[in-house]
């Protein structure tokens, strides 16, 4: 069976200010099917930019190059404007960690909801109405778990809380029908038992309608709590691969490093363990 | 070393007034850690800002070293109220001038208070935060996360407090750097017999650090428990349960 996506060697490279070179992805491959897939690493190991490579919205600094990068057998590299166009948003969507960023501001919610289902219309070649977007776009927040959605599609994002904002979102993702989802931190800014709630949402969702979603995150743990395979990142280098199930089992040391220095509920009081980097690491020596 | 009684908070007035903190009541040993935990909106953060004066209105008592925060906050008592307890932000990018070397914000508060040997002090204290003396000449988008938050703890320590309140202090670091920055704040607390109030949305960073700690919600204090009873899944409210469940970190065996 064709893979969902495939990546064989991407890099993405910056010009630094003394003309230098700074590799910020370097040699990534993967290949997905309709699974979650978790991307896991610190600040700067790459995990965004890589995303943002499938999506063809990099930095215009960016140098991107890869041996290859096909989404359902589409070659991402050669594809025009109006390929890409079906592609961003109709078949790869994306939800960002802030949705007050993410939002436009100064629209309702429901207008922005409205909006994307008459794109995704538009670009199947069909004309929906405003009244039946409006009444799709009701259906998609009650899916949401939102109760009252007549009254949050009057609002304002400002007017609504983070994990209110982040179900939005998921929405607005959700009513185009992608084929790959990809989220980026997206609960990094929420309080923990909310973080619980969106994540179900989001697994319940993605099950449902058979989907692929590369999920990015810092958080090791919650990665392998909900989804079914994680790629470790380090210095724009996949350092591991590894089943989430057999997180604990990990075989990288800068995995077993990130898992050890976290503090546990009832764990000793010492010092914590602190992550001693490696310069083989670099070299993607295991 | 920390007596809050019975404070009430309220933020805005008239129809907008809202009662951020209800009745919150705390008391924290010298030389101890104490947590506050709760969601966001819980009022944690806004108990550490009432104790160092950054709220307009609040009622109840505050005492620290001795001292009524009512007289620290603008009475004859402010000047020594400063030097005993100085506080740490979540984001030192937004707590630190973008525009000033970060030496020279740490040696600010030591110049103000008129103290001596700055140049010597200043020194020092970028070796005990695990820096170098040539830090001092960088700006604070030059340095990392975690060193920026090396330098507003550094500037919380120039003037020798007994009590630092920390809000949020890791929550915007890695957990790789997040475990070096609670183990300085450990090691300078054990040398320095400090008095720490931290406030975390981290049920496991408070555990790691704190002997005792209370949960929030809503403006309230629902609960009060030591370490060890969070350790043996004592939490007698439902919220707090909701919480621990919620921060499990265990990777499953």
């Amino acid at each position: 069976m064709m893979p969902l996506l495939q990546i064989e060697g991407l890099n993405v490279a910056f010009t630094t200010e003394d003309g230098g070179e700074a590799r910020a992805v370097r040699d990534l491959s993967l290949t997905m099917g309709r699974e979650k897939l978790g991307i896991v690493g610190e600040s700067g190991s790459g995990k965004s930019l890589t995303a943002r490579a499938v999506l063809g919205i990099l930095p215009h600094l960016a140098r991107v190059s890869a041996d290859r990068m096909t989404f359902d057998g589409i070659d991402l590299q050669a594809a025009n404007r109006r390929q890409w166009r079906r592609l961003r948003g109709d078949r790869i969507g994306m939800i960002l960690q802030d949705p007050r960023h993410a939002l436009n501001p100064v629209q309702r919610i429901g207008d922005q909801i409205v909006e994307s289902i008459r794109l995704g219309a538009a670009n199947a070649g069909k004309r929906l109405s405003r009244r039946v977007a409006w009444a799709q776009a009701q259906d998609m927040l009650l899916s949401v778990d939102i109760r009252d959605p007549a009254r949050v599609m009057r609002l304002y994002p400002h007017e609504v809380s983070g994990g209110m904002g982040q179900r939005v979102m998921i929405a607005i993702a959700f009513v185009r029908q992608p084929d790959l989802l990809i989220a980026d931190e997206i609960t990094s800014a929420l309080d923990v038992t909310i973080q619980t709630r969106v994540l179900e949402l989001l697994d319940q969702m993605v099950s449902q309608r058979d989907m692929g979603l590369i999920f990015i995150s810092h958080d090791l743990p919650l990665v392998a709590r909900f989804c079914d395979r994680v790629l470790v990142m380090y210095a724009g280098r996949v350092v591991e691969e590894i089943a989430a199930s057999d997180l604990a089992d990990a075989k990288h040391p800068y995995t077993q490093g990130l898992l050890r220095c976290m503090p546990r509920i009832g764990g000793p009081q010492g010092p914590l363990p602190v992550l001693e980097r490696d310069d083989d690491w670099l070299a993607g020596a295991p | 070393m920390i007596a809050v009684d019975n404070l009430d908070v309220w933020y805005g007035k008239g129809a907008t007034q809202a009662h951020v903190v209800q009745g919150a009541t705390l008391t924290v040993a010298k030389g101890e850690s104490f947590g506050l935990v709760g969601e966001s909106g819980s009022g944690k953060s806004t108990i550490l800002r009432s104790i160092v004066g950054l709220v307009p209105r609040w009622s109840g008592t505050i005492g620290v070293a001795g001292i009524d925060a009512r007289d620290g906050h603008s009475g004859a008592q402010r000047p020594t109220f400063r030097r005993t307890v100085q506080m740490v932000f979540q984001d030192p990018y937004a707590s630190l001038h973008p525009k000033r070397l970060v030496g020279d914000a740490v040696s600010e508060p030591m110049q103000i208070n008129g103290m001596t040997d700055i140049a010597a002090r200043t020194d020092a204290l970028f070796a005990d935060i695990g820096l170098t003396p040539a830090h001092r000449f960088r700006y604070p988008h030059e340095l990392s996360g975690g060193q920026r938050q090396r330098i507003a703890i550094a500037r919380a320590l120039a003037l020798e407090p007994q009590v630092v309140l920390l809000d949020e202090p890791t929550s915007a670091l890695d957990v790789s750097i997040q475990a070096e920055i609670l183990n300085l704040l450990a090691r300078l607390q054990a040398e320095r017999g400090l008095t720490y109030l931290i406030v975390s949305h981290d049920l496991a960073v408070i555990s790691h650090m704190c002997s005792a700690l209370a949960v929030m919600a809503r403006g309230r204090i629902v609960e009060t428990m030591s370490r060890d009873a969070l350790a043996r899944g004592a939490a007698t409210i439902d919220y707090t349960r909701a919480l621990i469940a919620a921060s499990g970190r265990e990777v499953a065996r």
